[in-house]
């Protein structure tokens, strides 16, 4: 939490609401005030509220009962009571139910800044903290990635092996396996580390801005080009440079790849200067590579230089017996970004979890524990709050093929974020681009 | 472009020394670029006295300066050596109208006593006092708080802390008062 922290003003005084609040605002926090009980509640369902500055004495439902709700549906917001009187009796009470502190009205603006800022600073701490327990290494996770099936052992040991040389890296496996957390933490395992980690969504590109994309161009190079501009290959010098969706290049830019993986330089669009760059390749895709060169889509010399080290990732439904283990972490993830309590999962739920095949891999077992966690309380995970708990009977007119469900997943999205593509993609867990491309593909429009 | 009045105008609230209000005066000349002039007035203490706190509302100084606002104004800034308050707050040192026209200050918590009274060995109030008028003023120029704690604009938790930072902004304060400044002076029509 930073100092734009959120908070919450629940008084019935109007001018309460308006000083406080504005007050708040120039203190560079995020706050919107309520009037009752009732408002309160409603604000905490509706969005995450870092602080709620909460009156004791209200009409209709009182503090204490705003607080209990409070505590009951976003156990990590902090409250601070606000009384008139210095009733000790009821602040005690309310410090019993859960309230950090509380404040004397008319407030002392010295004790609310510095209550306010120990919040702030606490929270910073614990969120640190949260995040860097999350790093440390356990035997079931290396990096991000969590798996504690053979298979996933297997591939944490392959990552061990090649990350700290520097060999060309192939990472292939299904949409949703998690290829670029792979790349990632080969990366961050190398003594590359703290130089750039540079990705490219090959396939989302057009191959003309892929390749300026990649190499660069000099001034002058095309109509537009006003200035000269470096490409990732340049951005990821002494680095990695991860190349998703490999599969889906031209063969002409296939060419440029190999010339820059043999030559270790290249030259910027319109440019004639070579340029040296040391760069780690890694590249990704979900398509049998193998295949494509012998089909002759994909050239055979650059198959074999990229595929010095095969990294092939299983597919969720190929190593079940991590599916709890990541329910576990992504609950855990969407308990603190949601401010939920689950921490559990109904029995029916995970045998419906475990038999369903996963098309969409990983990522797709995150947007459904995303989406169950969203739309309700917990603690317990629940079967009816899953996507696919009818599957067999699907109700008349949702839809059955897996686009439609995309189709329709996407919009709801969109909708859910006001149409910010950004957001939108880092919930879906997905590229930008490759949402503007389904979006696209789809032909959303905003109603 | 409409060219706008560039005078400060500083209201005399009550009996506050006049050298006090002459080193504001000169202050926001150095600081702003700006013509500062004294006035005075009596009717505007008396309407904002809430006699159960013995205290002045800070909000209602700030709306009767509005209403004794003189046309050739860019700001007013109200001075005074009372108590103030905010509806919510039990005391402030100053307030001021976000990126509006009037201020006011107080010396009254400046002068490191609850109760008024200059503590032994305080730094010398005018000091003080200077600080939270542009402070003050900053604020109506839409300057928000400051992380920096030498920045005029900082907030500061207590007089004592107030004493470390400077009577000017910090150059990022700075570069965001001269754009703001430039918006209040000239009208772009």
């Amino acid at each position: 939490m930073t100092e734009d922290a959120k908070i919450l003003v629940v008084d019935d005084e109007p001018i309460v609401r308006l000083s406080l609040t504005n007050w708040l605002q120039e203190e560079n926090y995020q706050a919107r005030a309520v009037g009752d009980g009732a408002g309160a509640i409603a604000a905490i369902q509706e969005e995450n509220w870092d602080i709620v500055l909460l009156d004791l004495k209200m009409p209709g439902m009182d503090g204490l009962e705003v607080l209990r709700k409070v505590k009951e549906i976003a156990p990590h917001t902090v409250v601070i009571m606000m009384t008139a009187y210095a009733s000790v009796p009821s602040s005690v009470q309310a410090m019993k139910e859960g309230a950090y502190d509380y404040i004397i009205k008319p407030l002392d603006v010295e004790e609310l800044t510095l209550m306010l800022n120990k919040i702030v600073e606490h929270q910073h701490l614990v969120t640190e903290n949260i995040l860097l327990r999350k790093r440390l290494t356990d035997r079931y996770t290396y990096g991000d990635i969590i798996g504690k099936s053979s298979a996933m052992q297997g591939i944490f040991e392959l990552i061990d092996s090649v990350a700290d040389t520097n060999a060309t890296v192939l990472i292939t496996g299904e949409t949703g396996t998690g290829k670029e957390l792979v790349a990632r933490a080969v990366h961050t395992n190398s003594s590359r580390r703290y130089s750039p980690f540079i990705a490219v969504s090959c396939g989302a590109l057009p191959d003309t801005l892929l390749e300026s994309e990649l190499f660069g161009y000099e001034k002058g190079a095309f109509t537009g080009a006003d200035r000269t501009k470096k490409g990732r290959f340049e951005l990821a010098h002494g680095g990695t440079l991860f190349l998703d969706e490999i599969g889906d290049i031209s063969v002409k830019t296939q060419i440029k790849l190999l010339r820059v993986l043999q030559e270790r330089n290249f030259q910027r669009l319109g440019g004639t200067d070579l340029v040296d760059v040391d760069v780690r390749l890694i590249a990704a895709t979900n398509r049998d590579l193998a295949k494509a060169v012998e089909e002759n889509a994909f050239r055979s010399d650059l198959y074999y230089r990229l595929n010095v080290v095969n990294i092939q990732l299983p597919p969720l439904r190929g190593r079940k017996d991590d599916i709890p283990l990541l329910i576990t972490h992504f609950m855990e993830k969407f308990n603190v970004e949601f401010n939920k309590k689950f921490d559990r999962v109904e029995q029916a739920a995970l045998d419906q979890m475990m038999s369903y095949p996963w098309p969409g891999n990983v990522r797709e077992l995150e947007n459904v524990v995303e989406r169950a966690i969203v739309i309700d309380q917990g603690p317990e995970l629940k079967l009816r709050n899953l996507p696919f708990c009818n599957i067999e009977q699907p109700a008349q007119g949702e839809p059955e093929a897996l686009e439609d469900v995309e189709r329709l997943h996407i919009t709801k999205m969109l909708e859910r974020h006001d149409w910010n593509v950004a957001k939108t993609a880092r919930i879906l867990n997905i590229d930008r681009t490759t949402l503007h491309k389904k979006i696209k593909k789809f032909g959303l429009e905003r109603q | 472009m409409i060219i706008r009045p560039r005078i400060v105008y500083i209201v005399r609230l009550g009996e506050v020394e006049s050298s006090h209000l002459t080193v504001i005066s000169e202050s926001l000349q150095e600081h702003f670029g700006l013509e500062a002039k004294i006035i005075e007035d009596r009717t505007i203490l008396p309407c904002a006295l809430d006699a159960a706190r013995k205290q002045y509302n800070s909000n209602l100084i700030l709306k009767k300066l509005l209403d004794i606002l003189p046309a050739d104004a860019l700001k007013i800034l109200g001075v005074t050596d009372f108590d103030l308050f905010s509806p919510i707050f039990s005391y402030v040192f100053g307030e001021a109208q976000f990126g509006g026209k009037c201020a006011v200050i107080s010396s009254f918590r400046l002068r490191g006593h609850p109760d008024g009274k200059i503590l032994q060995g305080c730094p010398p109030l005018v000091s003080r006092i200077e600080k939270e008028a542009i402070h003050e003023l900053g604020h109506t120029f839409g300057l928000r708080h400051c992380a920096d704690p030498d920045c005029v604009m900082h907030y500061s938790v207590g007089v004592q802390c107030a004493d470390r930072k400077f009577a000017f902004f910090c150059p990022a304060c700075r570069e965001m008062m001269v754009w703001h400044m430039a918006t209040d002076l000239f009208l772009k029509i």
